[in-house]
Order: structure tokens, then sequence, then C-alpha cells
């Protein structure tokens, strides 16, 4: 169990830190903008007319892949918020359950596809729809990863989790 | 990280999978679907560590094992990037400055900033771009590895299988 809140922690820096890049890096350095630009080019198609802009340059990543990105973290501290408050009124149970959070991540994935069905018919989308069509279905996913990762009392304070605890065993989501 | 708990070797193949298929050519293309063969590259190493484990794999496991994948192919397409770069880099760069040049309202500064490269005047901007690519893709391929890892372990692993039985206590020393 300890083994498993490093690798959240390692996942939630690096999430961090790749908000960090993405949204600074075009008001650093032209280099180290070029540099994130080439970095993210073996995940990103990086249409500059599909990327959202700051400080007059491009994100290194399009609108989509920016949305991923910042979401990630967003839905991993959501859900790590989460634990702690039902912890501290001492319910280690999982916050949502295990179908409620299977018709979220549809819903979310169905607005992905609308909006993306929706540019394909000819329909006028932007850069910022493109962003928060794919927010909540990121949210989701990092909120997925701390469910997994984390069954309860997350990261000290409240409580260790702990495998030998039945409640946390019972707390599990997914 | 040791190899007693037999991370390494799922690790090491589920990376070089997701990092040959990061490099080929149009292939490569898959991983604009949410970094598509990293998290393939995660799902394999979690098999494999499934397989090597007749099942036993948690959550964590997945993750890790996902997570080390990622790494490892972070470092094979950085490898191979180095490599090609000679032959291919200043190509890409070209290309993508040619690209920028046409964005409206660039600042001025970097209009300079490129000649300057064009020009072959860029030895330390293309040793920070191989470190760019180095960085990135260490952090994006671990992300989407761990994720693939947490997926291959939710699919392979089973629930229902025992856990081993504990190694017997030795018994205490009688106490005179």
């Amino acid at each position: 169990m300890q083994q498993n809140r490093h690798v959240w922690l390692v996942l939630l820096a690096g999430s961090l830190l790749n908000v960090f890049v993405i949204w600074a890096s075009p008001s650093l350095h032209p280099a180290l903008w070029l540099a994130a630009r080439a970095g993210y080019s073996v995940v990103c198609h990086q249409a500059p007319a599909r990327c959202l802009s700051v400080a007059g340059l491009p994100l290194p990543v399009c609108a989509r892949c920016a949305a991923i990105y910042t979401a990630l973290p967003l839905g991993a501290v959501i859900a790590l918020l989460w634990f702690r408050c039902r912890a501290t009124v001492g319910d280690r149970r999982s916050p949502i359950g295990r179908r409620a959070f299977i018709v979220a991540l549809t819903l979310a994935l169905l607005v992905v596809l609308v909006e993306k069905a929706a540019e394909k018919c000819g329909f006028a989308t932007t850069n910022l729809t493109r962003y928060w069509a794919s927010f909540p279905l990121a949210t989701l996913a990092g909120m997925v990863s701390a469910f997994v990762l984390l069954p309860a009392g997350a990261l000290g304070g409240i409580g260790p989790a702990d495998a030998d605890d039945p409640i946390c065993e019972k707390g599990s989501v997914i | 990280m040791s190899n007693q708990d037999g991370y390494m070797r799922p690790a090491v193949l589920g990376g070089l999978a997701s990092g040959f298929l990061s490099v080929i050519p149009i292939i490569q293309a898959g991983n604009c679907i949410c970094c598509l063969w990293i998290v393939v590259g995660g799902v394999l190493a979690s098999y494999l560590l499934a397989d090597q484990r007749q099942g036993r794999i948690a959550a964590g496991d997945g993750a890790v094992v996902g997570l080390l994948s990622g790494l490892f192919a972070a470092c094979f397409t950085t490898v191979v990037h180095l490599v090609t770069f000679p032959f291919f880099g200043m190509k890409m760069l070209r290309q993508n400055i040619e690209q920028m040049r046409k964005v409206p309202g660039m600042p001025s500064q970097f209009e300079s900033f490129y000649n300057q490269i064009l020009a072959g005047r860029g030895g330390a901007i293309i040793l920070l771009i191989i470190l760019g690519i180095l960085v990135v893709s260490a952090i994006t391929y671990s992300i989407f590895g761990t994720l693939g890892g947490l997926l291959g372990s939710a699919l392979f692993g089973k629930k229902d299988q025992p856990l081993p039985p504990a190694p017997p206590v030795p018994p205490s020393p009688p106490s005179y």
C-alpha cells in the first residue's frame, strides 16, 4: 500500500510538472518553448490552428491534449480531497459507487464523441469547445488513479491506507 | 527498485514494444490518441507480470510496472531520436519553424532566434531539444504507462486467487 502511495505521488508530481511546462513555456525563453514543442511532438499533432495561445504563442500541445494534461492532476487532487473530507466525518467508504462512476465516465466520453461528431458534420467548433469537451473525461481519469491507488485515508493525517484494514478493503471502487 | 518483485523483465519488454511503436513513421501517430502505444505497453507489461505471477497482481503492481514501462519507452524513443537527429531532426526542426512563422502575431524576438538556428549556430538548442524530448516523454509516458498498467491489472489480475501461505514462524528460543 505504501508503494501505491509513492507511485501516486510520483504521478501527481509528473502531472503538475507537465501542466507547468505546457502553460508556462510560451512565456519563458524561446529555446524552452521550442524544446517543449519538440518534446510534445512525439505525442501530439501540434497544429497551430488547433492550439490555445498564451502570450501570443501557441501552446506546445493542441487544445484537447492541453485539457487532458491539465485535468488529470486536477481529478487526482479532487479525489484526494474527497477522501479526506469523508475520512474526517468518519466515513471511509469510497466516495461514489461503481455504477455512478461508470455512468459519469460514459457521459464524459459521450461529450467528447458528440463534440467530435459535430466537428465532422461541419458545425463550427473552437479550440475552447475542444478544450472543455475533453476536460471532464480527463478529470475522471485522474480520479480513477486516486481511487485505485489510494483506497482510503489517503496520504496520512487521517489514518494509513492499510491492506489489513477491512474498511479500506471495502472502500475501493474499482 | 530491486528486481525481486519481478518488475524489470515485463517493464523492459512493455517499454521496448511501446517505444518501438512510438518511433515507426505513420504508426507513431497512434500516440496522438491519448498516447495509445504507451497505454498498450503498460497493459502488455501488466499482462506479462500477471503471467509470471499466475494472475496474482494487485493494482499497485500494475501501476509500478506500467510506470517503469513508460520510463523505458521514454529512454528508447530518446535514444532513437538522438541517433536519427542528424538525418531527420534538422528537417523536422526546419518544418516546425516554417509552420511557426505562419502564426500571426509571433513576437519579433523569435525571428532572430529562428534565423540563428537555421544558420546552423544552434548546437546548444539542439541539445536542449533532445533534453526536451527526454523530459517530456519521461513525464507523459510514465503517466499513460501507469494508466495502462492499472488497466492491465484490472483485466488480467485474478481476484479469487488464494494468497500464498505465510512462511512458518520460527519457534522462539527457550528462555532460561
